[in-house]
């Protein structure tokens, strides 16, 4: 025999309430998080280059020597111009420096260095003088404290002597915010390490929209991996038709310590250049960190640290 | 009441006390004791580093399996293998490495339990440096409490600066530490550091 005290009643119906609540906020937000664009729907144009690399090697030519900028106090104008010149003659070379959470931007950068040389030069050298420049639908215009930073970051690999990379890097982190930059959005010393510079999904596609005129369809989320029935076909017919970004668990591709964690989180950001499938085998080849790797994995792993596919193309 | 209360507070203070020395003298003594080894280890790295640029993981805790990451100007290649496979000598050979020399340094490597061995470029006043380094996983280092911890030893090109405390700087004018792949290193010598690092790499 039982009995249920009159407060008990209550409580369990107030529970239910608050279940039910739960459940709709979550499928409410779920909806608006997750991009659920499939795939397979009709494929757009192929990617095409704006600009030749040619074109903007001339353009910086006839700009000769940079004067200082008080707007950017430390990154030294020599080193920037560079820069800039390695960067757009290719090949696309070590870039994101070590130890930051610049991924996402080390990622989106290949569209505007691969397919825009021109109009990338013109952007950097815009920002360069005026504090401020236009690409796509945005006005980078990045406050004081991220100008005095930049050209500042040491021990950071390749990135202590990249000026370009540092301003482009940090202006980005300043103008475009997403639920994890909430709790530490504004720049302070050693930001570029922390959740300040981080990316959420949703974030990195908004940032790939507003800045390059390219159509953008995304599948996956922050925490629930996208499913593919064959990840190997989806991903290389995409990659046929324009550019391919992955957004992955690093911790399980790039090992940097030996914990095992059941809760597996996207970390990382890098752009598919190519896939090859031989049996069991994947072999994939991705720009990570301003280089090409090939590495070798199995349909299922690569299915378990994809959390996230977005892919771009002209509209 | 009072003697139970000093007795809870006391043990698990002496207990961290006990842990972190463990982990200083450990620290202290462990390149003094296998010197001869780990000094072969990178004696060997840094030769055939210098004929074809590569790095090498130990993936797990048997140490039977490794990832090999072959450096291009270009283009990185990592594969996996395990140690008893025909793959790995076919891959070295096809890559032009001196294929029974690594075998042997992957066999030192297992002795000492060193999980990653690399070499990395790092700047000082926009001046290239690089140093070699390999991370050991040594079980004395373990904690329940804590994630696993990595002994990592660098060897540097060049003879660098100390604080007083014997913490690796930039320049002899630095006041702060200067901190490499986000570790602090400690001097062994002029040219060898430690540090310890919940990262191998």
């Amino acid at each position: 025999m039982s009995f249920v005290l009159p407060w008990h009643n209550k409580l369990l119906t107030l529970e239910k309430q608050y279940i039910k609540k739960t459940l709709f906020l979550f499928v409410l937000l779920a909806s608006i998080r997750v991009p659920a664009i499939a795939f397979h729907k009709p494929a757009p144009a192929d990617t095409v280059n704006v600009s030749t690399v040619q074109e903007a090697i001339a353009y910086l030519n006839t700009i000769g020597n940079l004067d200082s900028s008080a707007m950017w106090p430390n990154i030294d104008p020599a080193l920037l111009l560079q820069n800039l010149n390695t960067s757009i003659r290719g090949p696309l070379k070590s870039f994101e420096g070590k130890n930051t959470n610049f991924c996402s931007y080390t990622a989106l950068s290949y569209i505007p260095i691969r397919y825009d040389p021109l109009g990338f030069s013109r952007f950097i050298i815009d920002l360069y003088k005026n504090g401020k420049a236009k690409m796509g639908k945005s006005l980078i215009e990045p406050g004081s404290k991220v100008r005095n930073a930049a050209g500042t970051l040491l021990y950071k690999g390749d990135l202590d002597i990249n000026h370009l990379a540092q301003m482009w890097f940090l202006s980005l982190a300043d103008h475009f915010k997403g639920y994890l930059n909430l709790f530490n959005s504004s720049y302070n010393a050693g930001d570029e390490n922390r959740l300040w510079a981080a990316t959420n999904f949703a974030k990195f596609n908004r940032m790939v929209r507003r800045l390059f005129a390219y159509k953008v369809k995304a599948r996956g989320s922050d925490l629930v991996r996208p499913h593919f029935d064959d990840i190997y076909s989806e991903l290389q017919s995409r990659l046929q038709k324009g550019t391919v970004f992955l957004y992955l668990n690093n911790r399980m591709l790039y090992k940097k310590n030996h914990e095992t964690s059941r809760f597996g989180i996207p970390t990382h950001y890098v752009v598919l250049t190519d896939i090859i499938q031989d049996g069991n085998t994947l072999t994939i080849i991705y720009w990570d960190a301003g280089r090409k790797t090939l590495q070798q994995v199995t349909p299922q792993f690569l299915k378990k640290i994809v959390y996230g596919a977005t892919f771009c193309s002209n509209p | 009441m009072k003697k139970n209360l000093s007795l809870q507070i006391f043990i698990p203070a002496m207990l961290i006390v006990a842990l972190s020395s463990c982990s200083q003298k450990f620290s202290a003594s462990y390149y003094r004791k296998n010197s001869e080894t780990v000094n072969s280890i990178h004696a060997q790295y840094r030769q055939l580093y210098a004929e074809r640029p590569f790095s090498v993981e130990y993936k797990d805790k048997t140490f039977n399996y490794i990832s090999l990451e072959i450096i291009k100007d270009t283009i990185r290649y990592i594969y996996k293998f395990r140690l008893d496979e025909n793959k790995l000598a076919d891959t070295l050979d096809k890559y032009q490495f001196n294929t029974a020399a690594i075998v042997g340094l992957l066999e030192d490597m297992r002795t000492i339990r060193c999980t990653w061995i690399n070499k990395m470029d790092f700047y000082v006043n926009r001046q290239k440096e690089s140093m070699i380094y390999l991370s050991v996983r040594e079980k004395k280092l373990d904690s329940w409490f804590k994630p696993e911890k990595y002994y990592t030893i660098a060897f540097f090109s060049q003879p660098q600066q100390f604080d007083t405390r014997g913490r690796l700087k930039a320049t002899a004018r630095a006041t702060q530490p200067m901190k490499i792949n986000n570790a602090i290193y400690w001097k062994i010598t002029d040219r060898i550091c430690y540090a310890i690092s919940e990262h191998f790499r």
